[in-house]
């Protein structure tokens, strides 16, 4: 009786522990909002040029207008547009320097007076932190977060490595703004309906093992006038 | 003459590991009642099977493996040893099944940091979790600082072995005789600082332009992070992300209230409070944190890397606080450590995850006692000289009572101490193997193990498969400070050559 206890309990840990090796049903962690409208317009962009049979470098550089083309108002092709990795690795190439940044608004926006924050993040995950008057913020509506995917927004402005009027802050100070692509929210995820199926065995199987073992110590109670419950050996 | 090990003690440890899984899986309804507030089912269903799991293994260890009334300290050690492993096992399920972990080590990975309180992650786009998930991460940490076994014990104390399990988990001081009694002493403490962190948290919040929703979220989290000296946050960009000195003052007063000694804590609550800054592990903490701020302001200063005051403050002296208490909240990004901050600032960060916090606290590295024993020690050796031969200096030093340093205590101080530097060293050579450049190694691996989890770049998903291995291993030995874990291998061997014996007796 013992050992077809052992083989049982051998038994069960085998069965809860195969939930163990089913991979995650969804992987919506990964970002792929760049192939959104943005990766869309660049793709777009790019059949184009491609097309007129022209080179990496040109495509490149034409990617570079064609950003350049949402801020109409003055010429932007000597801007750089890094990433944060970038701007953090080399902050003597960057720092105090008029550059774009392109990314996800996620988070809250944070009003302070007339001003606010906003944290953007690229498509590497990196966020930075943008400081702008608040009337930039007004268009900016969805804001990324679980099962919602934030506005794509490039932004221009001055990067600052360590910003001496904001204690230190490492932050693009925002010059102006662009809602590249509305952000939504996503689909909810679906449920595993195998957990559903093994959470109800195991909850039953549970209940089972309790009831049997209160039967079981009543009955040896009976037999040796006394015994030990569970969860009462203190 | 060696301890016997025969099944009756594997019976004892066993049943103890069930009791403190079976307990331990209970914690997984704060996330559950969370995803069913906020309609996560996906999350639910995960945290529903997770908690499931924990209680069954929990159940079956505990019936399986039947109670042994002789049970030891030993076996109390040996089960907190075990019981860190299986709950960092079970634990890392929901995490892995959220789908925002590469794979199932990177989810052992970040357990491991949560409940060492360490702060790594390897977590992707920790923007977009879950809310209950991103609670269930601070709440780890929040558990894993008052303990595994506390939260366990909290319950139900098997009464023989209580303390000691609560001894291998590090910690060791006993507020109150009844080992209960203690767990709710501390559970009080914390619990008090919850409901002040929370208010001031939520207010900040608001000053600083969040909603009272995102506000509430953000000051649990961030109080649980930094109150534990966890080190994670609900953004990706840690504090950063709040971009406001005073959230951040807040967090400096909450991990040093953290990596404070409970006992401290009870002591001035209780009895009396001028004991703060008589007892030696404040008053080590304070020099040590005092020399490695000039060191650091002068190489910040010399680089011109911050020029005034309030930049100094912000990012030099909150890093230099985060990484002495253990919390590894940062308020720059991780490469800034290598291409702004230069080898002063970087030696001064190392030196304060080696010191760390106090004894007795959720902070780890060597702790503020051992490095004031050390201090005392080398006093006491120098007074010595400077005395007639005849006689004897004796050195006192103050820790709730009054105490002689004696040499049993230099010893254990100075051993606690080589273990710690030795799992530094394996994690930095094992850094350079891996390719890394051995000051980033090493930096990486004194993090993990004194349980900061400050980062130079290192930590990340793209981390080889060993380098997470052992980082996993050094957050794990860090945390229960060695005791617990050299007693359960000392025990397997023990039990393997008494085995051995028997059989060749036989023969």
């Amino acid at each position: 009786m013992r050992r077809f206890c052992h083989y049982l309990v051998v038994g069960v840990i085998i069965f809860i522990c195969i939930p163990c090796f089913i991979p995650p049903l969804s992987v919506s962690a990964k970002q792929d909002w760049m192939k959104g409208s943005l990766g869309k317009y660049l793709e777009k962009l790019n059949d184009r040029y491609l097309q007129a049979r022209m080179t990496d470098e040109q495509i490149e550089k034409n990617t570079e207008l064609f950003l350049r083309d949402f801020l109409t108002v003055e010429d932007l092709s000597h801007l750089d547009n890094p990433k944060v990795a970038e701007l953090i690795t080399f902050p003597s190439v960057y720092n105090e320097k008029e550059i774009l940044f392109h990314g996800e608004a996620i988070g809250q926006i944070m009003h302070r007076g007339d001003y606010c924050w906003l944290n953007v993040m690229d498509e590497d995950g990196n966020s930075l932190g943008c400081y702008m008057p608040g009337i930039f913020a007004e268009d900016i509506k969805f804001l990324g977060r679980y099962k919602i995917q934030g506005d794509i927004l490039l932004l221009k402005g001055v990067y600052h490595s360590a910003r001496e009027e904001h204690g230190g802050e490492t932050e693009l100070e925002v010059n102006d703004v662009i809602l590249l692509q509305k952000g939504h929210t996503l689909p909810p995820d679906e449920v595993n309906a195998v957990f559903v199926i093994i959470i109800f065995i195991l909850v039953l199987g549970i209940l089972a093992f309790m009831i049997y073992q209160r039967y079981y110590e009543r009955n040896e109670e009976h037999r040796s006038g006394g015994g030990m419950f569970f969860g009462d050996q203190n | 003459m060696r301890i016997q090990v025969s099944s009756k003690d594997w019976h004892a440890i066993f049943h103890l590991t069930g009791t403190f899984t079976y307990f331990y899986g209970f914690t997984m309804v704060v996330p559950i009642i969370v995803s069913i507030f906020f309609g996560e089912y996906k999350t639910l269903v995960d945290f529903a099977m997770g908690f499931m799991i924990c209680v069954s293994i929990g159940l079956l260890l505990r019936n399986t493996f039947r109670y042994n009334t002789n049970t030891q300290w030993v076996h109390g050690m040996s089960a907190t040893a075990i019981s860190w492993l299986i709950v960092m096992c079970i634990a890392a399920l929901p995490y892995y099944w959220s789908g925002f972990f590469n794979s199932y080590i990177d989810a052992c990975f970040d357990t491991m940091s949560g409940i060492t309180t360490t702060g790594l992650t390897l977590i992707q786009n920790v923007d977009h979790i879950p809310i209950s998930l991103n609670i269930w991460r601070h709440v780890l940490t929040f558990i894993g600082g008052q303990g595994v076994i506390l939260v366990a014990l909290s319950f139900v104390p098997p009464a023989a072995v209580g303390f000691q399990a609560m001894v291998g988990e590090g910690k060791e001081e006993k507020l109150i005789p009844n080992v209960k009694d203690t767990g709710k002493a501390i559970w009080f403490i914390s619990f008090f600082f919850m409901f002040v962190g929370l208010l001031i948290y939520f207010i900040i919040g608001l000053v600083i332009g969040l909603e009272p929703g995102w506000s509430l979220f953000h000051g649990f989290c961030i109080f649980m992070s930094s109150w534990s000296t966890g080190g994670f946050a609900p953004q990706m960009m840690n504090t950063m992300y709040y971009h406001s000195f005073l959230y951040e003052f807040a967090c400096m007063i909450f991990f040093i209230l953290g990596s404070m000694n409970f006992g401290l804590h009870y002591y001035v609550w209780f009895k009396d409070s001028r004991e703060l800054l008589k007892d030696i592990e404040t008053r080590s903490f304070i020099i040590t944190l005092t020399i490695t701020s000039i060191l650091l302001t002068a190489g910040l200063l010399k680089d011109q890397i911050y020029s005034s005051f309030l930049p100094l403050v912000r990012k030099g002296f909150f890093i230099l606080l985060s990484g002495h208490s253990g919390t590894g909240q940062m308020t720059i990004y991780a490469t800034q450590f290598l291409t702004q901050w230069g080898d002063v600032g970087l030696i001064a960060v190392i030196l304060v995850m080696l010191f760390g916090g106090w004894s007795a606290s959720t902070a780890g590295g060597f702790k503020a006692i051992r490095i004031g024993i050390v201090f005392k020690s080398i006093l006491s050796d120098i007074q010595q000289f400077l005395i007639p031969r005849t006689s004897v200096y004796i050195s006192k030093y103050r820790h709730l009572t009054d105490r002689i340093l004696n040499v049993k205590t230099i010893k254990t101080t100075m051993n606690i101490i080589a273990l710690y530097m030795l799992i530094h060293l394996f994690g930095a050579v094992v850094g350079v193997l891996n390719g890394y450049p051995l000051v980033d190694s090493f930096f990486e691996s004194v993090s993990a193990t004194a349980n900061v989890g400050l980062s130079c770049g290192i930590t990340s998903t793209t981390m080889p498969f060993n380098m997470k291995i052992a980082y996993i291993l050094n957050m794990y030995l860090g945390r229960l400070e060695f005791t617990a874990v050299i007693v359960l291998i000392s025990y397997i061997v023990n039990g393997f050559l008494h085995r051995k014996n028997k059989e060749s007796k036989v023969l």
